[in-house]
């Protein structure tokens, strides 16, 4: 895994979208919130995967979908129940980065160490 | 072999989603910072648009005042005209003159009084209820009734003629007398012998002795001339017609 090549992808991408003229329809903006949140996820995941020898191609793309329309669907019926559910999305995808982000960090910083702990005790999680 | 080949499918669908998740955050981006200009702008075009509106309308309404005013002269004129075209004209014009009086649509002067009437100044205690402190429409109201019954001929609030379709209505803050909005204080103006139109107020149990616990300010003033206004709206006879065949 290296990891400067998905960042670069990212920045071009934040670049791209930035200097594009394009905006999302109007009333779209709450769903592509929850999409950027199950895609960040997805990509923490992914990584983090990836870095353990896990990474498996089916589970990261079923993982990305699936996160991105049930968060979708949680928004939609949540608007039409004047639930906030997207709040459940925000606290569960917010909670995985900081989980994801420490293994991934773990992994790094023992990688040179070579005592990785994390990574025998959570050995069987997934990415996605 | 396998393992390189497994981490460059990680590698490349992670690239491909991290190029996606940029996109979407870049257009999100962009779709936000324009959500919020346009609620910044739409408010300050709204108050602009209304401030505009609001000044259009008021050169329209001079305007259309001025129009009256002029239309009016150019009748008087008109009438002039004829009374000295023919004299047997004089006797209408008198009768049109004293019409108009009884309509209201001539300013008239003559003895009367002056009665001002302020919102209370007590009303900052806060302890009683602060609607009482204030000048009510039917507070107007009733005082215009007592100088009727006292015989007054000719009565404004504020300038504003009472005629026979006048209304005094309580409108939020204000008062509104022939759909002009009038605020305290009011001076309600009345032509008639002054003795008798201020006793009327005056009278022990009357309006101004159930007004004047509140603290509402009540000066009454004996005038031996003033003058009081037209009715300055148009009056319509939508519905009705006359039933005097003769």
């Amino acid at each position: 895994m290296v990891l400067p090549i998905p960042l670069l992808g990212l920045l071009a991408g934040i670049f791209l979208g930035v200097s594009s003229a394009y905006v999302f329809p109007s009333g779209y903006s709450a769903y592509v919130a929850v999409a950027i949140l199950a895609c960040t996820d997805s990509v923490l995941g992914g990584i983090k995967s990836s870095l353990h020898g896990q990474f498996h191609l089916g589970i990261f793309l079923s993982g990305f979908l699936g996160n991105g329309l049930l968060a979708m669907v949680l928004v939609y019926f949540g608007d039409k129940l004047n639930i906030q559910l997207s709040l459940a999305a925000i606290v569960v995808f917010g909670s995985r980065f900081f989980q994801n982000f420490a293994e991934i960090r773990r992994f790094i910083l023992n990688q040179r160490e070579k005592k990785d702990k994390i990574h025998s005790e959570e050995q069987t999680e997934n990415g996605c | 072999m396998e393992s390189v080949k497994k981490k460059l499918y990680a590698t490349s669908s992670v690239t491909v989603l991290c190029i996606l998740l940029g996109l979407m955050i870049g257009v999100q981006y962009n779709t936000v910072r324009l959500q919020k200009q346009s609620t910044d702008s739409a408010s300050l075009q709204r108050v602009s648009e209304l401030t505009t509106k609001l000044s259009t309308l008021q050169a329209e309404n001079d305007a259309l005042q001025e129009k009256l005013e002029t239309q009016s002269q150019q009748m008087k004129e008109f009438e002039s005209a004829l009374m000295a075209d023919d004299s047997s004209f004089e006797a209408l014009t008198e009768e049109n003159e004293r019409l108009k009086m009884v309509a209201g649509m001539t300013a008239v002067q003559g003895r009367g009084i002056s009665v001002t009437i302020n919102d209370s100044s007590a009303s900052a205690d806060g302890s009683a209820n602060p609607e009482a402190f204030l000048v009510h429409a039917e507070d107007i109201l009733s005082i215009i009734n007592e100088l009727n019954v006292a015989g007054a001929e000719a009565i404004a609030i504020n300038g504003q003629r009472l005629i026979s379709q006048s209304a005094v209505r309580c409108a939020g803050s204000v008062v509104n007398v022939n759909d002009v909005k009038l605020a305290a204080p009011f001076v309600i103006t009345a032509i008639g012998d002054p003795d008798l139109l201020e006793a009327a107020l005056l009278f022990p149990g009357g309006v101004v002795d159930t007004l004047r616990p509140w603290g509402i300010e009540i000066l009454i003033k004996k005038l031996d001339m003033l003058e009081i206004p037209s009715y300055s709206q148009p009056r319509e006879f939508r519905e009705a017609t006359s039933s005097n065949k003769g």
